[in-house]
């Protein structure tokens, strides 16, 4: 019990100093907390999958990139509200996981892995060549960002980066608080079930492949949402986002923070981000430096740096 | 015929211009020297210390270091390092020094990283992008941002048109540049009425093939389909792609591929013997520049026709001048166009510096300084646009030779000179 109220309350410290972010940090460090949150919410809802569900999809970036496209598409013409731009990301890319899952859930392991990343490339080759309307390469530019309602009359606007980034993080937050509440109830529990060992649920009387494709698609969606949010934030959505180059770093961020634990996955997702960013400025191959850190991890430190503060 | 005199009494001018402006380096050479000698700045007075006295400059170069372009944007960074050094790193009584980012391939990154050299670094104005789609995706942010901007590459026609700003100049080229006089040439001085498309299938490939076949349709040619359009990039095999050229039914291609592409469908056109049944092969002049040339060697389309705002044999003082001292400066590296582009870049900096005296708090007031800027570029006259922010510049019309000396290149043959964006 007292590790719970331990977590609470790191969680609830965490959430205070990010809170407070837009009021010291400069620009450009809301800029990239903006971003790390985005790719947190991304990167718990793989956690759901590969953590809690034991799916290791390689294909996740397809869902994040065709939730950035549905709200790009439904933002330039002139829809102009924050919920339904947001939840056009998550419902497109349900609908995406449907069919994708459908098929995709008949394998398992590396051939479930595989397929995921087929079905990604498809779409991703997609974006690039149905130019009429993707824009192929250059992709949906000038994505503007919705109106708040009642926000006006406070005087701010989600344009500015603070407004922006609170957004993002009560995103976040809620997402977090779904996806622990899902883990944590019977469908979470099933879902762990059949994780280990999917005979003896289906015997159980379990419809295992249903439940499989269930948390897919919600996992597809929160990826979706996240898509949407990305979408806003930098302005555009190109074919870059589904490539499965996303698809890797993401599983690396989960990995890396912790599977099976939603925290880990934020703390990757930070880490990863800073890393790409602050790497970039000084070595060529930053690549190489977050490949290596990525080998260490998996050797030494399987259960991610969730797993640090577990152990002591 | 009146057009051919015309052209040789254009290019008998420049010649002229050459000298001169030779002359008038030198002046600005001594000038500089003077001014340096008095301290730099001219309301500073006699206060006799050599280096600059006023703020230091700031130039964040948005160039990929890492990726598929890391070559190209090396070659720019070179180019405008060795522009600066020539200048001691200063213009207008200030110390111009230069914090880079990594542009890398997707816009996420190239985005993340001008906001970097914006906002954590304080830079005084930005100059790289090699990609369309990054330089497209940073406009409005760079254009909200009020942040003097100079585009190193990117050619992508709307920065010169629909989304052109007052705060972003291009010093490279408009897609649209290299290949619109080839239409007129392929059509009316070689007569070649029958032209068959082939294209990388993205932003660059489409604009560059449209441009052509804008000229080259007006001038009675035809265009012969279907197009042979690849993927980008196209990593798989390039066969049927090559096959796809209906060489029984045309005079010839026109073709738009750069780097690694280029590489693959020369070597396989070569291998299969196909570019050898058609009368012509032109293009834009990326498809056979010196990086591609090196990598197929004896590959190469010999004779092929190429539209470019430079080439290495280009015979002027300017350029051989540069061509050797690049070579000697970066260890055997041999200049390329995407040298040449940073080396201008780095020119319009030092030259709209100094012309305001080193005060750019008037952002607007910068603005117009760069605009104003001409020079005798290593490609030829470089001077911008007002109505597109887009350089004016001689477009080369080039043939692949193989030269004893250099290896395989580009000779020029003929030159459209002052061509510029249309705007629209």
């Amino acid at each position: 019990m007292t590790v719970g109220r331990g977590r609470t309350l790191l969680l609830l410290a965490l959430l205070v100093a990010l809170a407070s972010l837009p009021l010291w940090a400069p620009r450009f460090w809301i800029y990239i907390g903006t971003q790390a949150l985005i790719f947190a919410i991304f990167a718990m809802s793989l956690d759901l999958l590969l953590g809690y569900a034991g799916l290791a999809s390689f294909g996740h970036a397809a869902f994040y990139g065709v939730g950035a496209y549905a709200c790009g598409l439904l933002a330039l013409r002139h829809v102009d509200a924050l919920i339904p731009l947001l939840l056009i990301g998550a419902l497109a890319s349900a609908a995406v996981a449907v069919p994708i899952g459908a098929l995709s859930l008949r394998a398992t392991g590396i051939y479930f892995l595989m397929l995921t990343l087929a079905f990604a490339q498809i779409l991703w080759g997609l974006a690039v060549n149905w130019t009429s309307l993707t824009r192929g390469t250059d992709g949906l530019i000038g994505v503007p960002r919705p109106a708040l309602p009642g926000a006006g009359a406070l005087g701010f606007t989600l344009n500015e980066r603070g407004p922006f980034f609170i957004l993002c993080l009560a995103v976040a937050v809620l997402v977090f608080l779904l996806l622990e509440a899902l883990t944590r109830s019977p469908f979470g529990r099933t879902l762990e079930g059949i994780r280990e060992n999917e005979r003896r649920m289906r015997a159980l009387g379990f419809p295992t492949f249903r439940y499989r494709l269930a948390v897919f698609v919600v996992g597809g969606a929160i990826a979706g949402l996240a898509g949407s949010l990305a979408a806003m934030s930098n302005g555009f959505a190109t074919p870059d986002l589904l490539y499965w180059t996303v698809s890797g770093l993401v599983l690396v961020a989960v990995v890396v923070g912790g599977s099976r634990s939603l925290v880990g996955p934020v703390l990757g997702a930070f880490l990863v981000l800073i890393a790409q960013l602050g790497l970039s400025t000084f070595v060529d191959r930053w690549e190489l430096v977050l490949g290596a850190l990525f080998i260490a991890f998996v050797l030494f430190l399987p259960r991610g740096l969730v797993g640090l503060v577990r152990r002591a | 015929m009146a057009d051919q005199l015309e052209r040789y009494l254009k290019s008998k001018l420049s010649d002229g211009v050459d000298r001169r402006d030779f002359l008038k380096l030198g002046l600005t050479a001594t000038g500089m020297a003077a001014v340096a000698a008095c301290g730099g700045n001219p309301t500073s007075g006699s206060s006799g210390s050599s280096g600059p006295t006023g703020p230091e400059f700031k130039v964040g170069a948005v160039l990929p270091e890492s990726g598929v372009y890391a070559e190209l944007g090396k070659s720019i960074t070179n180019g405008m390092q060795m522009y600066f050094d020539s200048v001691a790193n200063q213009a207008g009584n200030r110390k111009i020094t230069m914090v880079s980012a990594d542009e890398q391939t997707a816009l996420a990154s190239a985005v993340a990283a001008t906001k970097k050299v914006v906002e954590q670094d304080s830079v005084d104005m930005v100059a790289g992008y090699v990609s369309s789609p990054n330089a497209a995706g940073n406009r409005d942010y760079l254009d909200g941002q009020k942040m003097p901007t100079l585009i190193a590459n990117a050619g992508v026609n709307s920065l010169s048109r629909a989304a052109k700003s007052p705060f972003i100049y291009r010093t490279s080229f408009s897609n649209w540049q290299p290949s619109h006089p080839m239409g007129t040439y392929v059509a009316e001085k070689l007569g070649k009425k029958k032209i068959q498309l082939v294209y990388a299938k993205y932003g660059a490939g489409l604009e560059s093939v449209a441009a052509f076949k804008e000229t080259f349709t007006a001038a009675g040619g035809t265009i012969v389909g279907p197009d042979v359009a690849t993927p980008f990039p196209n990593n798989g095999d390039q066969t049927p792609f090559v096959q796809a050229i209906n060489t029984g039914e045309i005079d010839g291609i026109y073709c738009f591929m750069s780097g690694t592409d280029a590489v693959s469908f020369l070597k396989k056109a070569a291998e299969l013997g196909t570019l050898k049944k058609v009368d012509l092969v032109s293009g834009s002049g990326f498809f056979v520049e010196q990086d591609v040339l090196a990598a197929i060697t004896d590959a190469a389309p010999l004779g092929a026709l190429t539209g470019l705002h430079w080439a290495l044999t280009l015979d002027t003082k300017e350029n051989q001048d540069f061509v050797s001292k690049y070579s000697k400066k970066f260890a055997g590296r041999q200049a390329d166009v995407f040298a040449v582009q940073g080396f201008d870049t780095a020119r319009v900096i030092v030259d709209a510096l100094n012309a305001v005296k080193g005060k750019t708090d008037d952002k607007l007031n910068f603005m117009k300084a760069i605009s104003h800027v001409a020079f005798q570029s290593p490609r030829g006259d470089f001077k911008f646009d007002p109505n597109t922010n887009n350089v004016v510049q001689t477009i080369y019309i080039r043939k692949v030779v193989h030269n004893s000396k250099l290896g395989w290149t580009n000779q020029v043959i003929d030159h459209y000179p002052g061509v510029a964006d249309p705007g629209k």
